[in-house]
């Protein structure tokens, strides 16, 4: 109901205090035990509703007013003439005392306490809308004689008669023909000039707003006669002393559904539309109605009530105990520190309570975790606990990183879902970077800035806001070329690496790549020169050149930036350890690529100049690191999009015609080498694609074959073969090239993790942390130690710091468990799951193969594991046996000695232990 | 994830036969109580001055700088915090016992 001024009706209009109809319980009562005594508008004037009922303490009021109506009835009627044509309010209590049922008295006695209890929250301005709701919801526990008798007490002492022309949903309160009541001339309130206002005023306006009957509420109305809306449903079906009729109980189930849980929905909906407004001054319907979900519709009436004011009870309870411990806790802290800790431990709690749900669970989870309660919380927590306490930066890098990944695949419309996932992993991470250095400015901001950072457009608002926190400068330039970087338009930046990669690469020239500064004075965004590099680095190549896989560690790009900086001659101490400490690191290529560029630097400073990096060595490190994967990707997509598009049309060779979209890319033996790597890169993502299609296709069958959907399952499995049969096209592809099989992902795509594999890791953690989640002992712990250092490792790295990585020291390392298979190494994460057991240890193996010659194999031995398959990849079999200095490398010949004897988690925390 | 640790809280707090609503309900609210009991062990353990550049560092928001100060000055206040939290459980079941 709309709210607005309220005309007096009594008095002819004008804005006044009282509302559409008098609002003062006393001189209602008065009034109806008087006859027609009208208000005098002196008084109403001098003595507004609102003075009198806030001055009041309510509940004494309540009861004078019920003890002055049961007065009633004892008191003989004044000017009883008056009321020739209606009812006396005597009559009416008398009729109502010899007539009513104990419910309809009830019923009566909660309307006038409702009435009075709203009265005195509204501030006396009742309006006409409260009328008719509490009307209805007293009206509707009547029937019959009962509800007739009411009708005619309310009708006219409330002056309902016309309301209900008006608004149809009022029909209820038609007097019967026979007993039908006409408003007299003289109503005990008003004066027949004062009714036609009242009439005027009755008509809808934007003052009184009614609601147009539906449909719906007539045929609620028709068939229920006494329940006249949806609400008004819920009001009864939940009122533990009203037991439904069998035509109620079928009307309720055609309007909310025919399954319990649809029903407690649709209870659920309407009592939390309900509350607050009309049954806000019910305590008892109150609490049914925070209830309503759990309502067992199929229950008897009294054990609903019964479970409910039970639980509810214990729940009340314990948030009153929480809310008192909280006060006494800011009690002690006052009386302890003073106003000042006092004050700051108030707004701290205030903090926290504006997070999200999600937050609040994060540091509730670490506070525990810290206390030691939850020693099997997801790992993410963990981070919540100790500067979260005071600060506000309760979601790791790793969750955010996963949130902005998240994002771009939930929306279509992006520029970004044409690009790869290579490419939209690498966009991820820099935002997650970029949010990362943001934390000053979140910590800064408070809690708001946390919320406002957590919505998909984080990006602008951190570089902004971390440009006007900036206080050296450097934040800034740092940023304007970022932005600068990722603002490029897709297509532009699509047709910037497309020529610059391939241009270069056919004419073996130097190639600009002009990348726009953000304003002319950034002096580090500045063109770097192209060298002549292999237009691929993939760690076959690298190993075939070089033989040294580690070489792959760094890409060109950071190699030319380490070079630079290592000129540096002036660096802080502990960044010239930095530094160091990447080139001993180098592989024999990595330092022959390092010597190369910083052979050009000297000889050309400003064509490669020095990042600019320190004091920020770390950050800038990371930035070039992924500006650098950046355009690999980009060039890599392009190219094999366009070798993907000459597939379709020609056989496959390595001395294909290179694609018109492949400018000037000419086949020399390097390019060649490059094409086939684009050209399986495309294929195994492909198969990948299919791969988890079949997955999707497979559960789909399951469900139609266990809903017996014949045809839907014939459909599926159809489509599930011709799936099979396209995976089994393009493994052959695969195989013909010498590459391998078609399991394995390429790992330049860019990030250790794709958004599927990150999904399943989540349940994994969460499947092997649960106590059934793993029949083996071992492997459950093992696997919980190997995703924390993941996770660590991610947020290290996410961090932009490389300190942390664990060294492989070359080895791969291979998990087999009853889920998945997990593979790691220093850059890569990847889980192999699904399908068969055999599948996903083809996959894992496959994995590690790509860049290891060695393998560390933790696993049970089983049929279709691992083991069977390292014959099969020409893999040396690594395993370290309890109490074993090294691993040692068996053969065929020794395997069944070593069955069983697998390593221990020392053992391969020691060969997987952090660089620092 | 969010579910499982619900889960395992509400199981801590013991009041994982409660609707999921309710759980999350008295998580929230246990939440507020354990930073605070956090809180005061932690500043309890300071001197006044300590106090004073504690509260200033925290109202500043640098979390580095909050880390970095007790570190120096209450090294223990991990173990302090676990110890309130630790309480406020113990305290919050009890209540709940029969």
């Amino acid at each position: 109901m709309a709210e607005g001024p309220r005309r007096d009706r009594r008095r002819g209009g004008g804005e006044l205090p009282p509302p559409d109809f008098n609002p003062d319980m006393e001189k209602l009562i008065d009034s109806a035990s008087k006859g027609s005594e009208t208000v005098p508008k002196e008084e109403a004037q001098s003595n507004s509703p609102q003075e009198k009922i806030l001055s009041r303490d309510s509940d004494a009021w309540v009861a004078k007013q019920l003890e002055r109506l049961d007065s009633l009835a004892e008191e003989p009627s004044v000017q009883p003439e008056q009321m020739i044509e209606s009812p006396t309010a005597e009559e009416i209590q008398r009729d109502l005392d010899e007539t009513l049922t104990d419910t309809g008295k009830r019923t009566l006695d909660n309307f006038i306490k409702i009435l009075g209890k709203a009265e005195i929250e509204g501030g006396g301005a009742i309006s006409l809308d409260w009328v008719e709701k509490i009307g209805i919801a007293a009206a509707k526990r009547l029937s019959g004689k009962d509800f007739n008798d009411f009708k005619r007490y309310v009708v006219p002492k409330y002056e309902l008669n016309e309301v209900k022309d008006i608004h149809p949903e009022l029909d209820f309160l038609r007097i019967e023909p026979e007993r039908n009541i006409d408003i007299p001339e003289n109503l005990p309130i008003g004066t027949a000039v004062e009714q036609e206002k009242i009439r005027e005023e009755l008509t809808p306006s934007k003052d009184v707003q009614f609601e147009p009957a539906t449909i719906e509420s007539k045929r609620v109305s028709e068939s229920l006669p006494v329940v006249s809306s949806d609400e008004d449903a819920v009001y009864v079906i939940l009122d533990p002393k009203t037991p439904l009729t069998d035509a109620q109980r079928a009307r309720f189930a055609e309007i909310m559904g025919d399954t319990p849980k649809e029903k407690r929905s649709y209870l659920y909906d309407l009592i939390k539309k309900a509350k607050g407004k009309l049954y806000a001054t019910d305590e008892r319907l109150d609490v049914a109605g925070a209830s309503a979900a759990e309502v067992d519709l199929e229950q008897p009436i009294s054990q609903q009530g019964e479970r409910i004011e039970k639980k509810k009870g214990r729940a009340e309870a314990l948030r009153s105990c929480l809310a008192g411990r909280s006060e006494e806790l800011q009690a002690e802290s006052k009386k302890q520190f003073g106003e000042g800790i006092a004050h700051w431990i108030t707004a701290t709690a205030e903090n926290y309570n504006k997070l999200d749900w999600k937050s609040k669970l994060a540091l509730t989870g670490g506070l525990m975790l810290g206390a030691g309660l939850t020693a099997t919380a997801a790992p993410w927590v963990s981070s919540a606990f100790g500067v979260a306490l005071w600060g506000q930066r309760t979601v790791g890098g790793l969750g955010t990183f996963m949130n902005r990944r998240k994002d771009f695949d939930k929306n279509p419309e992006s520029w970004l879902a044409k690009q790869s996932n290579g490419f939209k992993n690498t966009y991820a991470l820099v935002l997650t970077m970029v949010w990362t250095m943001g934390t000053s400015f979140v910590v800064h901001e408070g809690v708001e800035g946390l919320k406002a950072l957590s919505q998909t457009d984080v990006f602008d608002d951190v570089v902004e806001k971390a440009k006007e926190i900036s206080k050296d400068g450097l934040e800034k330039v740092k940023f304007d070329w970022l932005r600068t970087m990722l603002d490029r338009a897709p297509d532009q930046a699509v047709t910037e690496s497309v020529v610059s990669d391939t241009a270069s690469v056919a004419s073996g020239q130097e190639e600009v790549v002009e990348i726009p500064p953000a304003s002319p004075e950034d002096i580090s965004v500045v063109p770097q020169e192209d060298v002549a590099l292999p237009p691929l680095y993939s760690g076959q190549y690298i190993e075939e050149q070089y033989g040294g896989s580690a070489a792959f560690e760094k890409t060109p790009e950071q190699l030319r930036a380490l070079a630079a900086d290592s000129l540096i001659k002036d660096l802080k101490p502990e960044h010239q350890a930095l530094v160091d400490n990447h080139i001993s690191s180098l592989s024999p290529a990595g330092r022959h690529y390092f010597n190369q560029f910083s052979e050009e630097i000297k000889s050309n400073p400003e064509a490669a100049a020095p990042t600019g990096a320190y004091p920020s060595a770390q950050v800038d490190a990371a930035i070039d690191r992924l500006k650098g994967h950046l355009d690999t990707m980009q060039g890599l997509a392009n190219q094999q999009e366009a070798v993907l598009n000459d597939a379709s049309h020609a056989p496959m060779s390595v001395s294909a015609a290179p694609p018109e979209s492949a400018q000037g890319f000419e086949a020399s033996p390097q390019n060649e080498e490059g094409l086939m790597q684009s050209r399986v890169k495309g294929l195994n993502e492909e198969w990948n694609k299919l791969y988890a299609e079949r997955e999707q296709v497979r559960s789909d069958v399951a469900i139609a074959q266990a809903e017996s959907s014949a045809n839907a399952a014939q459909e599926l499995s159809a489509k599930e073969a011709h799936i099979s049969q396209q995976m089994s096209n393009i493994k052959k592809s695969i195989e013909d090239t010498g590459a391998g099989t078609p399991y394995g992902r390429d790992p330049l795509d860019g990030h250790p993790m794709s958004q599927m594999e990150a999904q399943k890791l989540e349940e994994l953690q969460a499947s092997m942390r649960h106590p059934g989640g793993s029949h083996i002992p071992e492997e459950k712990t093992f696997f919980n130690t190997v995703s924390d250092w993941f996770t660590k490792d991610t947020e290290a790295r996410t961090e932009g710091a490389d300190s942390s990585h664990f060294e492989t020291n070359g080895a791969g390392l291979a998990v087999d468990t009853a889920h998945a298979n997990i593979f790691l190494d220093s850059q890569n994460f990847r889980i192999a799951f699904g399908g068969s057991a055999e599948d996903r240890a083809r996959e894992a193996l496959s994995l590690v193969s790509k860049n290891h010659s060695e393998v560390v194999y933790f696993g049970s031995e089983r049929p279709g594991g691992f083991l069977n398959l390292f014959t099969e990849h020409h893999l040396h079999k690594v395993f370290w046996p309890e109490g074993a200095e090294k691993p040692i490398i068996v053969d065929d010949a020794t395997e069944p000695s070593l069955r069983g004897n697998l390593p221990s988690i020392d053992d391969l925390k020691q060969l997987y232990k952090p660089s620092k | 994830m969010q579910d499982e640790l619900t889960t395992q809280i509400a199981a801590d707090l013991g009041i994982g036969n409660l609707p999921v609503e309710e759980q999350k309900s008295l998580i929230a609210q246990f939440g507020e109580v354990a930073l605070k009991a956090a809180t005061l062990a932690v500043v309890g353990k300071m001197t006044e001055t300590a106090r004073d550049e504690f509260t200033k560092l925290a109202q500043a928001g640098d979390a580095a700088a909050v880390q970095a100060f007790l570190n120096r000055e209450v090294p223990d206040h991990e173990s302090l915090a676990k110890a309130a939290v630790s309480e406020e459980v113990k305290r919050f079941k009890a209540f709940q016992a029969p």
